[in-house]
């Protein structure tokens, strides 16, 4: 049973990187060897990776520093263990439904040999892995800041064993703790949807809030810092009061002394998974096999309605793309952000509208819009919503090139969509500017367009780039959506065609006295116009080739 | 209707089609019969434009499928042996999707939608998601979006995987009333008993390359087409 949950944990962990390592690849993904796709993600995923840790090195070390100042280092860990576990928690709540519930060999797996209960043991555990990942983004170079700011506090290691001992076993126990937490939210989620019709938008809706809190962390995460640092002796005294199971941990794991206080929160950790699978093991086979038929709706013969065939794309387009929320999490990043700008900019209009002019008393009013249109244009380029429109055609390739379509309307319909995702998000930073920054008409009209323009231009660039290496192998869309090289390429070329103007335009705005608002809000509006006439220029031309191919 | 000359498509080093040649005039069902991997499914793909060939040509209604493409596919409608569809529309939009890329009018797609999928026993299905059909659901689906636009050339692979007796039944039906409006069907098959009952002419391929083709009768002669078809294997083997 222990090689069988072994092996089931194997497959289901290089499954996953196999997978995700083989879509970066593109199109070669079918040879061996080491492609450009591979050398370009493995980089960006290590230099995330670093970023991550190094500022997780920088946080440790402030928070720490001041802990060793106002001797209560013990409280490092305790954050530390609250924070990896929050972190890999959040990380990994989307993995924990499918892949506890709605893994595709689960009915494989129980028509063969291996008990359900090794199923359920392999599913958790590949779960663990998964939140060790998450959680030693923290704990690594926690563990590293520890390291220093115990020399800091001028005391000699004499208990290194210990603190080693309690640190291992803090890697170990936090992904346990986390997986546990992940299982119930998984199973949670997971019941409530089952009671709604449309499911998807239920974790449309749990990731938006997820990333609407983060991002308010992220923004705020200056003053919580700060806030940390000052009232660090309050929390401490909280802590130390309140939670005594943090902070006989804490103890113990600072300085290697008193191991028995890592006891409770080891049993805690350790224990809680297995109460959870204790209880999914109960209705773990129900769970996977209970299929919940919607509810039927019966077709009544109405009077139907002719479309455009453009329109008929677009619309099919925009259905595709609502039906997956991982699509629309992905892609709604944009509209997201943007929304994000115009609450910024009716928050604080105000204050911009003092402090602009302050710093640059003959520019202000051409700087404004000029950094407003750009930021919004910025935002839509995270818009990625075509760069794998290609290949989510998957097997239904044949329902387009069978039928009398001209592909450049396959390619509109597509290109479209990425205006069609943005424009809540810019029409709203458009009259939040237009009300809170004193702008004139004009430079509306110009915060308004270009957006648009930039959303076309990386729409169209996503469907050319995905026409190149597009990839139909796939068997779950979240693959295609979220690791195909084409979208990554589209991410960062469009971000930097999109960067080019505004910089040209916002650096002369700044320190010529006559500068045309107009002039180089008309350069920027050509700029990209040339640069969708070339992105049709090649799909009606090189690209309908490429698609008579695929 | 169909006209196949000399088509040879490759992949890589291997010969799918080598050098078919075939014609199916209006009014005619012609059945194609082979092996797994005979070339069956990439001979009907050439002939939607679905894939390129190396040489050789394929007309439809006279026009070339390489010249003019679109033209082709406007008189023609493709099956393919698992008909992977929209799972995210309903069944009736689905439908209507099909019917706005052949420009049907309103009428004319609410009688063949309503007629085929009255036929085919789905139409209280229409408004369930796509995703939510059963395999032999998706195929009746699937029969209904090929033959509602009264396409001169219909051209299906093995169209009667996963379906009901009873829809296997209105299928040939709706064959045959599609020949007798003036079009040819075109479609391969391993049911060797249906070919036999349904079809005006067949052709064999083995390895990519016709073997035998003619009318029904002249190509089982005096012996069932099982048993043709079996010793055209065996002289192989």
């Amino acid at each position: 049973m222990i090689k069988t949950i072994f092996d089931l944990v194997k497959i289901k962990i290089t499954g996953g990187v196999t997978s995700m390592i083989s879509f970066m690849r593109g199109r070669e993904a079918k040879t061996t060897g080491f492609s450009f796709g591979t050398a370009l993600i493995l980089s960006i995923v290590i230099i995330a990776f670093l970023f991550m840790m190094v500022f997780s090195f920088g946080l440790a070390m402030v928070v720490g520093f001041q802990m060793a100042m106002n001797n209560c280092l013990w409280l490092y860990y305790p954050l530390a263990f609250v924070v990896s576990t929050v972190f890999a928690f959040v990380g990994t709540v989307f993995a924990a439904q499918s892949y506890l519930f709605e893994s595709e060999d689960n009915e494989l797996l129980l028509s063969m040999p291996i008990k359900p209960s090794a199923v359920l043991v392999s599913r958790i555990l590949s779960l663990y892995v998964l939140n060790f990942v998450y959680s030693t983004i923290i704990l690594l170079p926690v563990g590293i800041a520890h390291r220093f700011l115990f020399r800091f506090k001028g005391l000699s290691v004499t208990n290194d064993i210990g603190i080693v001992f309690t640190y291992v076993l803090t890697l170990l126990i936090v992904p346990s703790l986390a997986t546990a937490l992940s299982c119930i939210l998984g199973y949670v989620i997971g019941k409530i949807s089952k009671k709604i019709p449309n499911k998807g938008i239920l974790t449309v809706i749990f990731g938006f809030t997820t990333i609407a809190i983060l991002a308010v962390l992220g923004l705020n995460l200056g003053p919580i810092i700060s806030a940390l640092i000052n009232y660090i002796d309050a929390i401490a005294i909280s802590v130390e009061k309140y939670l005594p199971l943090l902070y006989i941990y804490g103890v113990a794991a600072d300085a290697g002394t008193a191991l028995w206080g890592i006891i409770p929160i080891t049993v805690l950790s350790l224990g809680l998974p297995v109460l959870v699978y204790q209880y999914l093991s109960i209705n773990f086979l129900r769970l996977i096999t209970k299929k919940t038929a919607p509810k039927k709706k019966k077709y009544k013969k109405e009077q139907m309605k002719k479309t455009n065939v453009q329109i008929s794309l677009i619309k099919k387009e925009i259905g595709y793309f609502f039906s997956i929320p991982a699509y629309v999490m992905n892609a709604g990043m944009s509209t997201i952000m943007a929304v994000f700008l115009g609450v910024g900019i009716l928050m604080r209009g105000a204050e911009m509208n003092e402090w602009l002019p302050k710093m640059f008393p003959d520019a202000a009013s051409s700087l404004m819009p000029l950094a407003v249109g750009s930021s919004l244009a910025l935002c839509c380029t995270l818009n990625d919503v075509t760069a794998p429109s290609i290949s989510l055609e998957g097997k239904t390739i044949w329902l387009l090139k069978s039928t009398p379509i001209n592909p450049m309307k396959i390619f509109w319909g597509k290109a479209i969509l990425a205006p069609v995702v943005s424009l809540p998000g810019v029409l709203f930073t458009s009259i939040t500017s237009a009300l809170m920054l004193e702008m004139k008409v004009v430079d509306v009209l110009f915060i308004m367009i270009i957006p648009v323009l930039a959303c076309l231009f990386s729409g169209f660039l996503g469907v050319c780039i995905n026409l190149r290496i597009p990839r139909f192998d796939w068997s779950t869309e979240i693959t295609v959506i979220k690791q195909s090289l084409s979208v990554i390429i589209t991410l960062l070329v469009s971000m930097f065609f999109t960067a080019v103007p505004f910089v040209l335009a916002i650096i002369p705005a700044a320190y010529l006295e006559d500068f045309s608002t107009v002039t180089s809000y008309g350069l920027c509006i050509i700029y990209f116009a040339l640069l969708i006439g070339l992105e049709i220029f090649y799909l009606n031309t090189d690209g309908k080739k490429i698609w008579d191919t695929l | 209707m169909l006209k196949i000359q000399n088509l040879t498509k490759k992949y890589g080093d291997k010969i799918a089609v080598d050098d078919l040649s075939l014609e199916i005039h209006s009014g005619e069902i012609y059945g194609f019969i082979g092996h797994n991997g005979a070339g069956k499914t990439t001979t009907i793909k050439c002939c939607c434009g679905l894939i390129e060939f190396d040489s050789g040509e394929i007309y439809v209604d006279g026009i070339s499928i390489k010249e003019d493409p679109l033209e082709c596919k406007r008189r023609l409608s493709y099956l393919p042996d698992n008909p992977d569809l929209y799972g995210f529309m309903t069944g009736i939009k689905y439908l209507n999707f099909v019917a706005d890329i052949y420009s049907m009018g309103v009428e004319e797609r609410e009688y063949q939608i309503h007629k085929l999928s009255d036929m085919f026993g789905i139409t209280e299905d229409l408004a369930q998601p796509i995703n939510s059909y059963s395999h032999g659901m998706k195929q009746k689906l699937a029969l209904i979006s090929a033959f509602m636009h009264k396409p001169k050339l219909v051209l299906l692979d093995e169209p009667f995987v996963g379906l009901d007796p009873m829809a296997a039944h209105r299928m040939k039906e709706e064959m045959r009333n599609a020949c007798k409006e003036g079009a040819a069907v075109f479609f391969s098959t391993h049911v060797l008993e249906v070919a036999e009952k349904l079809c005006d002419k067949i052709a064999i391929i083995r390895d990519g390359r016709l073997v035998l083709s003619g009318t029904t009768e002249e190509v089982r002669g005096a012996a069932s087409l099982e048993d043709v078809f079996l010793s055209l294997e065996e002289d192989n083997d």
